[in-house]
C-alpha cells in the first residue's frame, strides 16, 4: 500500500482528464451491465420483505406431467395433491401455498389491473409479512370461505387515502371483501408472496379435490423447515409422495420441480429437474458471461494503461534508480489500477441502481415477474462482495500486462529520454 | 569503495556500433571526491550509469565494496542502489507529480522504514539544503537551483556512501552552481561521502581531490 501515493494518484487523474474519463467510462459501463445482472439475480433469490428467510424454505412452483404419448405439460401444483398429500406431512405452520390471479378495479372511471394472490392461512405464518394495520385472515376465515382480504399499503392509500382501511370493504371481481389487514408493499421480485390483494384460497374457483393426479394445477407450494422437520426430511418425504402418486397414475409420469431452494428455482426456470446442471453451473455460467462482458473493455484499458505507463517511463526509471525493485514498481502500478477500477466499479454500481430504478419495466423482465414497476430495489451486502470481485478481476486483467512491461525497464536508457 | 576492471560498454544500434567505454580501469577509495572530465560524447554519463548500476557494461568487472556486481539479481541490485548509492542528474530528474517532500523521501520509501520516520528524515535533509519551507511544493513551482538542491537532498536522504553526480551544475548559473558545489563539498568533508562528479567546468573540478579525463571512451592522463 505504501507504494500508492494518493496525492499523486489524484494529481494524475486530474491532469490527464481525457484518459481518466476514458478509463472510468470503460470500467463503469461493463461493471454496470454486470451489476444489473447481479442485482436482478440477487434480489430474486434473496429478496427482502416476506421472503427474507427463504434460506429456511423449499419451493415447488411447477409440476410436469409426461404423458405416455410423449406430451409434456407444465403447470402449478394441483390442489388435490396439496390437500391429500402435502398437508398430512407438514409440521404445523410450515406449509404455505398460493395461487395468483388478477382483478380489475375501477376508480374514477379508469380500469386498473390488480395482482391477486389466493393463499392458505399458514401462508401468513410461513412468510414474514410486516403488518401496518390489522392482521391476516385465519384458518376459520379460509375454511368458511369468508370474504376477507389483506391489501398492500400502497393499494390501501390509493383506495382509501388517509382513511383507515380496516373494516372497510372493496369490490374484487364482483364480490365484496372486508379488509382485515394492511401489509407493507411487497416487491414483485418476491415471486412467492407478491400481490396487491391477498384472499383466502377457498374464494378461488378451484376444481374439486379428487383422486385424479394426472393434471397440473394452479398453486405454488412453500415448505418452511423447522428443527424437527428439516429440509432433507421435506425433500425425502415429498419424493415418496411423488412415487406414490406415480404408482396411482399408472401410465402418466408426474414430476415435481422441487422442493428446491429459491436460487435453484430461479436459475432452473422451466427446465426439467434432471436437465438442470445444478447451482454451481448457473453461477459458473454467470461468471462466464461476466468475463465475456469484461474482456474487451479490459483489453481497452490495457492499451490505455500502456500509454500511461509509457508517459511515466521517466518516473519509473527514477524510482528504480533510487532502489525500487521490479516488484515494488509492479505493485505500485497494480494498486493504482485497482484503485482506479474500484472508482469505476462504484460508479458502475451507482449507474446500475440508477438504471434499474429508472427503467424497471425494461430491466426486470423475466418469466415470473408480472409487474416490473412494483419491484422495490434493495441493497444487499452480497452485491458489494461481487462488486469487489468484479473490480479485482477487471484490474488484474487490465493491469498485469502494463505491470509486467515495467520489468523490461533500463533506467539509463529511459533517463536519457527513451521510453519503456 | 568502487572498482572498475576493464569495463567496456558497446552500444549497438541497427546502423552503427559505438564503443562508449573502452577498457576502463578505475579504483575509487572511500571518502574520495573525484571528478570526470572530457569532451561531449566521450562516455562520461555512460561511465557514471555503469557505476550507478543503472546500465550493464558489455565487458569487464565491477566491484562495489569488494563484492562483484556481475550477474546480480534485480532485487539485490535495487538493494545496493537503495542503500549505497545516491544520484544527482544534470536535468534534476525530480518526479513532477510528487511534491518536494515525497521526492526527497523516495529512497527511504523502498526501505523498511515507518512513514513517520521517513517524513522526519526527509524534512531533515531538506533543512540541510535550505528548502524546508518548500516541502509541500511541486517541482514545477521551484527554480532550477532549488530543484537541484531538492535533488541533492533526495540523493543524500538515504545516507549513501557513494554519490554519483552527472553535471549537477550543468543547468544552473554560476552562482547557483557554486551553491550546489558547496553542498557537495561539505557532504564529502563532513560526512565522508564518496563523490564522483561529471563536469565540464574546470573551476569546479579543481575543487575536487582527483580528476579523471576521458576521451573517446578511454581514460587519458
Ligand atoms: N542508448 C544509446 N544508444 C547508442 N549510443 C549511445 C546511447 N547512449 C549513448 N550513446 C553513445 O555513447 C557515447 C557516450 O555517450 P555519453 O552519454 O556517455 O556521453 P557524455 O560524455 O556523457 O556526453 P555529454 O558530455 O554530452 O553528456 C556517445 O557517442 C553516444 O552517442
Ligand atoms: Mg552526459
Amino acid at each position: 500500500m505504501k507504494y500508492l501515493n494518493l496525492q499523486q494518484f489524484w494529481e494524475q487523474l486530474r491532469k490527464n482528464r481525457f484518459f481518466t474519463f476514458l478509463s472510468l467510462f470503460g470500467i463503469s459501463i461493463p461493471v454496470m451491465v454486470i451489476m444489473i445482472m447481479v442485482l436482478k439475480v440477487e434480489m430474486s433469490i434473496k429478496p427482502s420483505g416476506p421472503e427474507k428467510n427463504n434460506d429456511e424454505m423449499l419451493f415447488i412452483q411447477q409440476v410436469k406431467i409426461n404423458g405416455k404419448d410423449g406430451t409434456e405439460a407444465w403447470g402449478g401444483v394441483p390442489l388435490n395433491i396439496i390437500e391429500n398429500h402435502f398437508r398430512p406431512l407438514a409440521a404445523p405452520n410450515s406449509l404455505a401455498f398460493s395461487s395468483t390471479g388478477s382483478a380489475t378495479f375501477f376508480k374514477n372511471n379508469r380500469a386498473r389491473d390488480l395482482s391477486l394472490r389466493y393463499t392458505n392461512a399458514d401462508f401468513w405464518k410461513v412468510f414474514d409479512f410486516r403488518f401496518l394495520h390489522g392482521h391476516a385472515f385465519n384458518e376459520k376465515d379460509v375454511e368458511e370461505q369468508h370474504n376477507v382480504a389483506v391489501v398492500s399499503g400502497s393499494l390501501a392509500r390509493k383506495l382509501f387515502g388517509k382513511k383507515d382501511a380496516l373494516g372497510t370493504t372493496m369490490d374484487v371481481n364482483g364480490e365484496v371483501y372486508r379488509i382485515t389487514g394492511v401489509v407493507e408493499d411487497v416487491s414483485s421480485l418476491s415471486r412467492n408472496t407478491y400481490a396487491q390483494i391477498w384472499l383466502p384460497y377457498t374464494r378461488r374457483n378451484n376444481s374439486p379435490v379428487n383422486a385424479d393426479y394426472s393434471h397440473t394445477g394452479a398453486y405454488g407450494v412453500t415448505f418452511r423447515s423447522t428443527e424437527t422437520w428439516t429440509g432433507e426430511q421435506i425433500q425425502q418425504q415429498v419424493r415418496q409422495v411423488n412415487e406414490r402418486l406415480n404408482n396411482l397414475n399408472g401410465d402418466q409420469e408426474l414430476i415435481f420441480a422441487g422442493p428446491a431452494p429459491a436460487a435453484e428455482i430461479y436459475f432452473r426456470g422451466y427446465r426439467d429437474p434432471e436437465a438442470y446442471g445444478g447451482l454451481w453451473m448457473s453461477y459458473l455460467g454467470m461468471a462466464g458471461k461476466a468475463l465475456l462482458i469484461l474482456f474487451l473493455p479490459a483489453l481497452n484499458l490495457v492499451s490505455i494503461n500502456m500509454t500511461r505507463i509509457q508517459e511515466r517511463s521517466q518516473e519509473i526509471a527514477i524510482r528504480k534508480a533510487f532502489g525500487a525493485t521490479r516488484k515494488n514498481l509492479a505493485l505500485q502500478v497494480m494498486t493504482e489500477n485497482i484503485l482506479l477500477t474500484f472508482l469505476g466499479g462504484v460508479m458502475g454500481l451507482i449507474m446500475a441502481y440508477a438504471v434499474a430504478t429508472g427503467f424497471k419495466e425494461q430491466v426486470f423482465t423475466a418469466w415470473f415477474i408480472n409487474n416490473p414497476s412494483e419491484v422495490s430495489l434493495q441493497l444487499n451486502y452480497g452485491v458489494f462482495f461481487i462488486l469487489i470481485g468484479v473490480s479485482l478481476i477487471f484490474s488484474v486483467l487490465s493491469g498485469l500486462i502494463p505491470a509486467m512491461r515495467i520489468s523490461r525497464l533500463q533506467p539509463a536508457y529511459v533517463m536519457k529520454g527513451g521510453v519503456l | 569503495m568502487i572498482e572498475l576492471e576493464n569495463i567496456s560498454k558497446l552500444y549497438r544500434t541497427k546502423t552503427i556500433e559505438t564503443l562508449a567505454l573502452d577498457s576502463i580501469n578505475l579504483k575509487i577509495q572511500k571518502g574520495e571526491f573525484l571528478s570526470v572530465m572530457g569532451p561531449s560524447g566521450c562516455g562520461k554519463s555512460t561511465l557514471l550509469n555503469v557505476m550507478g548500476l543503472l546500465d550493464n557494461p558489455t565487458g569487464g568487472r565491477l566491484f562495489l565494496d569488494g563484492t562483484p556486481i556481475n550477474g546480480k539479481s534485480d532485487k539485490s541490485l535495487a538493494m545496493m542502489r537503495n542503500h549505497k548509492l545516491g544520484f544527482v542528474f544534470q536535468n534534476f530528474h525530480l518526479i513532477p507529480s510528487l511534491n518536494v517532500l515525497d521526492n526527497v523521501e523516495l529512497p527511504l520509501l523502498y526501505r523498511n522504514m515507518p512513514a513517520k520516520k521517513r517524513k522526519m528524515r526527509a524534512q531533515e535533509v531538506l533543512e540541510q539544503v535550505g528548502l524546508k519551507h518548500r516541502s509541500g511544493h511541486f517541482p514545477s513551482e521551484l527554480s532550477g537551483g532549488q530543484c537541484q538542491r531538492v535533488a541533492v537532498a533526495r540523493a543524500i536522504a538515504g545516507k549513501p556512501e557513494l554519490l554519483l553526480a552527472d553535471e549537477p551544475t550543468g543547468n544552473l548559473d554560476s552562482k547557483m552552481g557554486e551553491e550546489v558545489m558547496l553542498l557537495l563539498r561539505s557532504l564529502n568533508s563532513e560526512l565522508g561521502t564518496t563523490i564522483v562528479m561529471v563536469t565540464h567546468d574546470r573551476s569546479l573540478s579543481s575543487q575536487t581531490g582527483r580528476i579523471v579525463h576521458l576521451f573517446d571512451g578511454r581514460q587519458v592522463n
